[in-house]
């Protein structure tokens, strides 16, 4: 039995207990960012651009600086200039110019919303009129709103300077920033090998995050310029990286502080006001306060990209994929850096292809910059890849889950990018929706004229590894506190603590866990890939041991024994001879025996990450009077490796299947004519709400990851990626319909139910 | 000797041939090796200061290994040059 199979020694892992941070939040106490304030604070405000693209021909601050109650007020040229090059930043590569360029618009303005000038004054409200009297002039600028325009012949061009990397010579002008490909096999032969070939062109629409907090900063400048940032980050080095690089400030002058944080799901990853705040509190020598209103967040902050795919695939009368061809376009908004490189990957990581290619493209519109959205990219590829699937099934005559799972990928299958999986859950998973009682369920009865389907999607998502610290102070009672780096977002807090629990021998609520700002702990990349519990729970896991083999040595001092003879068991150092020391006596008796007693890890944990695989299982019932479709009953499996809090599991599984919800059924951005976003707040951008849903039931697998000691692998964004797909084969099989365009809006369904009445 | 896989958008510097064998105990000097061969791909993997592109990483024998162009090989080794992959939430 390997270290990660000895499920029947758990004793906290794989419980329920209520969350350290839990009655805080549920009683109003906790602090999110836009709670914090100090003594004569500064409130500021930003201008955003009224035109999709426009050249800025000059801009007059000057009756703005003269309002009474302005402090400072900053456009483009304040910002330090900045380097044009592709470099590593944050948690994983970035463009300064194109970041700062994003922060404040420097020659040109991109899309509605990006940002222009910002105002520093005593109140909101007086930034706020401060912003109407600064004159912005500009010269208008035909837009391209979507990949198809922007890579048309004689397409108004975004960045002058932009060429397209990953093609041979120099493209010249354009708005194609990169394209990447994987391909194996022989794509030609395996075509020709095919019984049934489907394709398709499927188009998805950027959507929004949606998390409820918005953005907000609150920056402090000490007169030596040591500065303290607050504000709703998944990632407070990350941030701190960002704003030095922006500012050109060195690391050590800047501390973070992560605020509790009212969601995030990728979005909350790179900056926006932290920057601004910082540089108007340098300027003005006061606190600084910035927080984004909700149209500002929709207008101006990370959606994701939407995307047109080219797929086709073909499958043998076995029902054997031979061949799979794709396209991928994917906006990234202004600035080159959509997730189209993991959609590529995204696209067919459940499944052993030999022939295939998959070629992705990154392209620049006149959209917000796009950001990490939970399983970037991944939603998009799989609404065409699952989709695809289920037709070549429906073709042949095969279950969709048998489909799949003779194509599935397992320990062994070469990923499309090149190395083999270890041991991954896919089958597993398949294997455990075809027999859940609610696969073979009657679908019922609908009342005259609706028509019912079921239809089921997988995905799969690899999951980051990344840095992570972690340290375990010993208590004088027995207790132990425990400081991370990860602002927690899933319950985080509350799975470490269980792991340090755990190994000492404590119960979870005997361990305090604490999120530290980037001064008072080491080094931790972003809560994000998933990362937290299998990542930051590694070093934890980590700092356990080094605890514990302190805790040895004091005893053998105890007892004036050879460290040999004694282990760690049960929440006691025990010799060889029977003779026990509980923790509460170990600690209280480190005064004598050394002083404190602080385990510490630090970890890079690439090595321990582990792909996720989900699988979405829903029954719709569609009014073709309306085209609205209702979700009758879903269930969603994903491999978990552990569970380390079950409720925390299920509640990412369920999360990440509302998230997919949304996508199907009603998020999109709207655009008008003329480039400008029309559904700017939660009124007309349709975030699914509870009266929409019915109860999502979670099932849960553990097929321990085999590089993790404790065989955890990610869970927070596997269950975003089929439920799209799901939807749409329940809808074809309901219908007969295929739409291969999201949302499944009610007008778009009703629209193509009208078409096809069959 | 290590066998170098060729990802798809550097085959045209190699005639189109998706992996090749090559000596060397170290990725870098597989890929000092394998530009001598095809010139061009040093250039495209690595930065000025001859570190890997920040935007890849390195997977010798399926796994990804964070000790870059100083990743020791064997006489077997399989050496993937694959995109860093990020996630989301």
């Amino acid at each position: 039995m390997s270290d990660n199979d000895k499920e029947a020694t758990f004793r906290v892992i794989g419980t329920r207990p209520l969350r350290h941070d839990g009655i805080d939040k549920v009683t109003g106490r906790a602090l999110y960012g836009a709670d914090h304030s100090l003594p004569g604070m500064l409130h500021g405000c930003v201008l955003r651009s009224p035109h999709a693209h426009a050249r800025i021909l000059g801009i007059d601050t000057s009756a703005a600086e003269a309002y009474p109650g302005v402090h400072a007020v900053l456009i483009g040229a304040d910002l330090p200039a900045a380097e044009d090059r592709t470099r590593a930043l944050g948690e994983g590569t970035s463009n300064a110019k194109h970041l700062s360029d994003n922060i404040l618009a420097k020659d040109k303005v991109l899309y509605d919303g990006h940002a222009v000038a910002a105002v520093a004054a005593s109140s909101a409200a007086i930034a706020e009129e401060a912003l109407a009297l600064i004159d912005v002039r500009y010269e208008e600028l035909p837009s391209v709103l979507d990949v198809r325009a922007a890579l048309a012949k004689d397409a108004e061009i975004l960045h002058d300077e932009l060429r397209t990397k990953g093609i041979e010579g120099d493209s010249g002008p354009t708005n194609l920033a990169s394209v990447i490909e994987f391909s194996g096999g022989d794509l030609d032969a395996g075509f020709a090998a095919a019984t049934v070939i489907v394709e398709r062109e499927f188009e998805t629409a950027m959507v929004h995050q949606g998390y409820i907090e918005p953005h907000n900063a609150l920056a402090k400048v000490d007169a030596d310029g040591q500065t303290t940032l607050w504000c709703s980050t998944q990632g407070s080095f990350d941030i701190r990286q960002l704003c030095t690089k922006v500012l050109q400030m060195p690391l050590s002058q800047l501390k973070v502080v992560p605020a509790e944080i009212g969601g995030g799901f990728g979005g909350k990853t790179t900056v926006y006001l932290e920057p601004l705040a910082i540089l108007l509190a340098q300027r003005t020598g006061l606190p600084v306060k910035m927080v984004m209103s909700r149209n500002e967040v929709l207008r101006a902050s990370g959606p994701t990209s939407g995307s047109v795919i080219r797929l086709r695939m073909g499958a043998d009368a076995e029902g054997r994929i031979v061949a799979a061809d794709a396209r991928l376009d994917y906006e990234a908004g202004a600035f080159p850096g959509s997730p189209v490189l993991m959609g590529a990957v995204v696209l067919f990581t459940p499944y052993a292809l030999d022939n295939f290619r998959i070629i992705g493209r990154d392209i620049v519109v006149n959209r917000p910059r796009t950001a990490a959205y939970r399983a970037p990219g991944g939603t998009n590829a799989a609404f065409a890849s699952e989709t695809l699937i289920d037709e070549l099934a429906e073709k042949l005559g095969i279950d969709p889950i048998e489909m799949r799972l003779r194509n599935a990928a397992k320990e062994g299958t070469a990923a499309p990018w090149g190395p083999r999986m270890k041991r991954i859950g896919c089958v597993e998973l398949l294997e455990s929706v075809r027999e859940h009682e609610h696969y073979a369920s009657p679908l019922g009865t609908p009342e005259a004229k609706r028509r019912r389907g079921r239809g089921f999607a997988a995905g799969g998502w690899g999951n980051a590894g990344l840095q992570s610290s972690a340290i375990l102070s010993l208590n004088g009672d027995g207790t132990a506190s425990l400081v991370t780096g990860s602002p927690d977002i899933g319950g985080t807090r509350t799975s470490c603590a269980m792991i340090a629990a755990e190994e000492l021998g404590l119960t979870a609520e005997q361990v305090r866990p604490s999120v530290a700002d980037t001064d008072s702990i080491g080094h931790t990349d972003v809560t994000g890939g998933s990362r937290v519990t299998m990542a930051t729970g590694l070093a934890v896991f980590e700092a356990a041991q080094d605890l514990k083999r302190q805790l040895r040595e004091r005893a053998a001092k105890m007892w004036e024994s050879p460290e040999s003879e004694i282990r760690f068991h049960e929440g006691a150092a025990v010799r060889d001879d029977g003779e026990k020391l509980t923790l509460a006596q170990l600690a209280a008796k480190t005064g004598r025996t050394g002083g404190p007693v602080v385990g510490r890890a630090t970890v890079n944990a690439n090595r321990a990450n582990g792909p996720s695989f989900a699988g979405f299982l829903c029954d719709i019932e569609i009014d073709p009077e309306t085209g609205k479709i209702e979700i009758l009953r879903a269930t969603v499996f994903q491999d978990a490796g552990r569970a380390i809090h079950p409720a925390y599991v299920e509640g990412q599984m369920q999360g990440g299947s509302v998230q997919g919800i949304g996508w199907a059924l009603g998020e999109e951005y709207v655009y008008d004519e003329g480039g400008h976003l029309a559904n700017a707040s939660f009124l007309d951008y349709r975030i699914p709400t509870a009266l929409d849903l019915p109860m999502i039931e979670p099932v849960i697998l553990e097929v321990p990851n085999p590089a993790h000691p404790l065989g955890v692998r990610g869970v927070g964004e596997a269950s975003i990626v089929p439920p799209p797909a799901a939807i749409a084969n329940a809808l074809a099989a309901a219908t007969g319909v295929r739409i291969a365009t999201l949302p499944l809006s009610p007008p778009r369904v009703f629209a193509a139910l009208e078409k096809n009445p069959s | 000797m290590p066998t170098l896989y060729i990802p798809a958008v550097l085959r045209r510097r190699t005639n189109g041939a998706t992996q090749i064998e090559i000596e060397g105990t170290t990725v870098r000097e597989a890929l000092r090796a394998a530009d001598a061969r095809f010139p061009g791909l040093w250039g495209d993997l690595t930065t000025e200061s001859n570190d890997l592109r920040p935007e890849l990483v390195v997977a010798v024998d399926d796994e990804t290994t964070d000790d870059g162009l100083q990743a020791p090989l064997r006489p077997g080794s399989e050496i993937h040059i694959i995109p860093a992959l990020g996630g989301g939430s």
